[in-house]
């Protein structure tokens, strides 16, 4: 192999080995706090308002099996800008409700924040004054979920509960009563 | 804000500092001035590069950017939470921390020796006959280097001591017990190699490491950067006097003999950090000497600017994408 050869591929093999140790070293705090890699992890509903510099949409109204303040919150900065908040069942610690709002323009949650449902039924609703899909399916895990997405203004929010549809709908409907 | 410049800063020197070390093993360059010029852009990641990008390009700081484009962001690790603050906050104070202890381990002693006055001029003029006995060697290894022979000054203390100091116009510093305790060979070798130091300007060097230590005095990765940087430029004053001299093996048995003059600090509970610094020191000794001494090894890849120029590319590159 000729000097020249030998300089060049110690150079990429350097450079390809630093990156890549950096990407890593990037993905551990991920990995550690169980959240989606890139986005942006806050504890209080308060701390996420304060570094999005948006207000988040709150339901006035909780099923009680729902266990709240949030335990965690997820934004991706998009754009649109889309947290996600995300609630433990009162009785378990396992994933009970997630509150997806996209802040600025009515988007899809991500699937970062979100990972897609697989349909097995959809059906039109109405949240108060707006049309909403009512979707049942499958998370990636297998179980059984409801998501119920409409658009509000600049905003789309999307609920995805583990719980029964009547407390689904009461609980978009109390997003009505606290929203603009 | 300020604290994600810090946070960068020293990010951007870690990254820099690996890289390049990574660079100067896999090319296997020895040559003492070149690896200092590598070195050299490592230290400009965090001083001139990170104040340009962050200036230049501030959408490096979008949380779009931080989010798709950055191959590591410092402020995820804040998400941990680490006794009520983010676990990067506390990286960040412990880095501070350890930057700091690094930057006072070098600068507060010699600060203390110069306030204090331990070393004082001889009252002995060039008359003395230490200065006499030097005054040929130096005339004629200066000569061989090219440079002017610089004033020869004795300093009265107990303890051997031969270096060079003055940024502009260069000092040859000596006491008594150094030239009583060197050969013929040792004493020519350890001259010529404070004289190459003369000629390369190394005081200058070293003033201008202190101060930009002194700048990022917070951040551990320059600290040793500019370590690593004094190591070289003692490599290049052994390589030059081994050239000159013809005797790298005096003046490796000059170096053994005048370190060997030091104590270790006594084993006690306050002195254990000391004595750690200690071991290191001189095992960089030891690596020093057993450099000297070995027969030029395989030549790994020569040195040029435009390897200089893909290292500049490399440190730039990734530390664009670390935010």
């Amino acid at each position: 192999m000729s000097n020249r050869t030998n300089a060049v591929l110690s150079w990429l093999l350097v450079t390809a080995g630093m990156a890549a140790a950096l990407k890593v070293a990037d993905r551990v705090p991920a990995l550690l706090l169980r959240a989606p890699h890139g986005a942006r992890v806050y504890r209080t509903v308060a701390a996420a308002e304060r570094a999005t510099g948006s207000r988040l949409w709150l339901p006035a109204a909780l099923p009680p099996s729902v266990d709240w303040p949030p335990f965690r919150i997820d934004a991706w900065p998009g754009p649109p800008l889309s947290v996600a908040l995300r609630a433990n069942q009162r009785s378990a610690p396992r994933e009970h409700l997630v509150i997806v709002q996209s802040i600025g323009a009515p988007a899809p949650p991500p699937a970062l924040l979100l990972e897609p449902l697989q349909p097995l039924l959809v059906t039109d609703v109405t949240v108060g004054p707006h049309r909403a899909m009512l979707t049942r399916g499958l998370e990636p895990g297998g179980r059984l979920v409801y998501d119920l997405a409409w658009d509000a203004g600049t905003r789309r929010l999307t609920l995805r509960y583990a719980g029964p549809v009547e407390e689904l709908l009461r609980l978009a409907a109390s997003f009505e009563r606290e929203g603009p | 804000m300020p604290l994600a410049f810090l946070s960068q800063s020293i990010l951007h020197a870690a990254v820099a500092a690996l890289f390049v070390e990574a660079l100067l093993r896999a090319w296997r360059i020895e040559d003492g001035s070149w690896r200092l010029r590598f070195r050299l852009l490592a230290l400009a990641a965090p001083t001139l590069w990170l104040p340009a990008l962050w200036i230049l390009a501030p959408f490096r700081r979008s949380p779009v950017f931080v989010a798709n484009w950055a191959l590591f962001a410092g402020e995820r690790w804040n998400g941990i939470p680490a006794g009520g603050t983010g676990f990067g906050d506390l990286l960040l104070l412990v880095a501070c921390g350890a930057g700091s202890a690094l930057f006072l381990r070098d600068a507060l002693p010699p600060l203390i020796d110069a306030l204090r006055g331990s070393t004082r001029p001889l009252a002995s003029g060039p008359w003395h006959p230490t200065t006499a006995g030097l005054r040929g060697m130096v005339a004629a290894r200066s000569a061989a280097l090219g440079i002017p022979p610089p004033a020869v000054r004795l300093v009265d203390t107990p303890t051997p001591v031969l270096l060079c100091e003055g940024a502009r116009d260069p000092v040859l510093v000596v006491s008594p017990p150094a030239v009583e305790r060197l050969g013929p060979d040792e004493l020519d070798a350890a001259i010529t190699h404070e004289l190459a130091h003369a000629r390369h300007r190394d005081p200058a060097w070293g003033y201008f490491l202190i101060a930009v230590r002194a700048a990022l005095f917070f951040n551990p990765a320059a600290q040793w950067i500019a370590r690593a940087m004094v190591d070289d430029i003692e490599r290049r004053a052994d390589q030059t006097a081994a050239a000159v001299s013809g005797h790298p093996e005096g003046l490796a048995r000059a170096i053994e003999r005048l370190s060997g003059a030091g104590h270790p600090p006594p084993i006690d509970g306050h002195a254990s950090f000391e004595r750690v610094f200690w071991r290191v020191r001189q095992e960089g000794l030891a690596r020093r000497c057993a450099r000297l001494r070995q027969a030029p090894g395989p030549g790994g890849v020569r040195p040029s600017r435009t390897l200089l120029a893909a290292a500049a590319i490399g440190i730039f590159a990734l530390v664009f994408f670390v935010v």
